[in-house]
């Protein structure tokens, strides 16, 4: 009984989470402010060189490959790592208690469950991605530092820590095979999808930065609430008005 | 003769608003025809193979943009120290950075469709047209384009909520910080890529 509970990996992925979050409340950090501390810069800057030299020999020549398969199975694998990862937006939502997104994409998710996911057939109906990194924002815990994970990429610990009780929602100890070939895909249909914005972040000045800002950007953007969010938009209204004058 | 005022007055407001509207229309109008005038400008310059005709969109992209006003909301406060000099160099590099992304997209810009979706007035100088994007290899890319209401120019581009001039403005702070005196030398390594 003891070796069994010892074995679930799950076990040890909530004691990490939970390590991670007691981490990131010793951080003084609002988390209204999308500024990612980045103490660990140096060491950062060393994952990031060799996930580009695993993107520039490993990734960038199988998306070629990838590159050249017809649209609609391009399509139907983003639909499907799409549709894999909503059971996490359905448990997020609720924790956020976001009742439409959690009704919208329930609905979606079953519906698109006839076809594996390979197939979307509402197009029309969006909901918003959420994950426990987001819950954890709504729930004011701070971002933490920020980090740059081996093959991830750029994370803040928050995220991260997120990511780790996710991976419990969305795979249970005995479907890892079923892991194992969404995994892939994930990463294969995320290169390709984000190839011009890759480009971009490699032809930077310091594509480090670039890399650092375009996450914070999105993450800040994908998270916060609408009230936030406008209050921002007013905030650069007001900027553009005065240089304007 | 109060009642004739009372009309009079209300006649007035009746004009005010009439014209405050066809005002506004005017300017969502020209802002809507200026987006589509500058995608179809980038469209021509991506399937451009004649290199003086290629100059000469790209002069008309320049006449879209108010690159003066995107280099003082990229620099912030530093630029009234830099010299006219200086200005006209980064203002140049600026566009010619903008030019490069094209020409490292053409085959994502040759298949641009722009499909808007609202124009909005926000405050007494800006005009934002929202709308999304289909390139060819990414559908449904959400865009708004950030316009002056007077000058009809393109001031910012949000692609899927991140500003260009935000990550532009991010991007120099710690090389400006590093060079704040010699703004020279800052154009010189931001623009050696």
């Amino acid at each position: 009984m003891f070796n069994r509970i010892l074995n679930n990996k799950n076990i040890y992925k909530l004691f990490l989470a939970q390590l991670m979050l007691i981490l990131l409340s010793s951080c003084a950090q609002n988390s209204a402010n999308k500024e990612i501390h980045d103490p660990l810069e140096s060491m950062n800057r060393s994952v990031f060189k060799f996930n580009q030299g695993l993107d520039k020999y490993v990734l960038k020549p199988i998306n070629t490959e990838y590159e050249k398969l017809p649209e609609n199975v391009k399509k139907g694998v983003s639909n499907h790592v799409k549709w894999a990862s909503t059971p996490v937006t359905i448990v997020n939502s609720a924790i956020q208690l976001e009742a439409e997104n959690f009704s919208t994409s329930s609905i979606k998710f079953l519906l698109n469950s006839l076809t594996l996911g390979f197939y979307d057939l509402d197009p029309e109906t969006k909901y918003k991605t959420r994950d426990f990194g987001s819950s954890l924002a709504n729930y004011n815990v701070s971002s933490g530092p920020y980090i740059v994970l081996p093959i991830l990429g750029p994370r803040s610990l928050r995220h991260f820590s997120g990511n780790i009780i996710d991976q419990s929602v969305s795979n249970g100890p005995k479907n890892y095979s079923y892991n194992s070939t969404t995994l892939p895909m994930r990463i294969l249909s995320n290169r390709n999808t984000y190839s011009n914005v890759i480009e971009d972040i490699y032809n930077a000045q310091d594509p480090y930065l670039k890399a650092k800002i375009l996450y914070t950007e999105n993450r800040f953007n994908s998270i916060s609430s609408t009230k936030l969010l406008e209050q921002q938009k007013q905030d650069e209204q007001d900027e553009f008005e005065k240089l304007l004058d | 003769m109060n009642l004739k005022n009372y009309w009079i007055s209300k006649l007035i407001i009746i004009l005010g608003v009439f014209f405050l509207n066809s005002a506004n229309a005017d300017i969502k109008i020209k802002a809507s025809q200026q987006v589509s005038n500058f995608l179809n400008t980038i469209k021509e310059f991506a399937s451009e193979k004649d290199s003086l005709i290629k100059i000469k969109r790209s002069d008309e992209l320049l006449d879209m943009v108010d690159l003066e006003f995107m280099s003082k909301a990229t620099i912030g406060k530093h630029w009234k120290k830099v010299n006219d000099n200086e200005k006209i160099i980064f203002k140049r590099k600026l566009f010619n950075k903008f030019i490069q992304f094209i020409d490292l997209h053409l085959e994502d810009f040759k298949e641009i469709k722009f499909q808007e979706k609202s124009i909005k007035l926000r405050g007494q100088k800006l005009v934002y047209v929202t709308g999304s994007i289909d390139t060819k290899k990414i559908k449904n890319l959400d865009i708004t384009w950030k316009l002056s209401s007077k000058e009809n120019k393109i001031l910012d581009v949000e692609i899927e909520k991140i500003s260009l001039i935000k990550t532009q403005k991010l991007e120099m702070r710690p090389l400006l910080k590093k060079n704040k005196n010699n703004f020279s030398q800052f154009i010189k390594i931001y623009f050696s890529n």
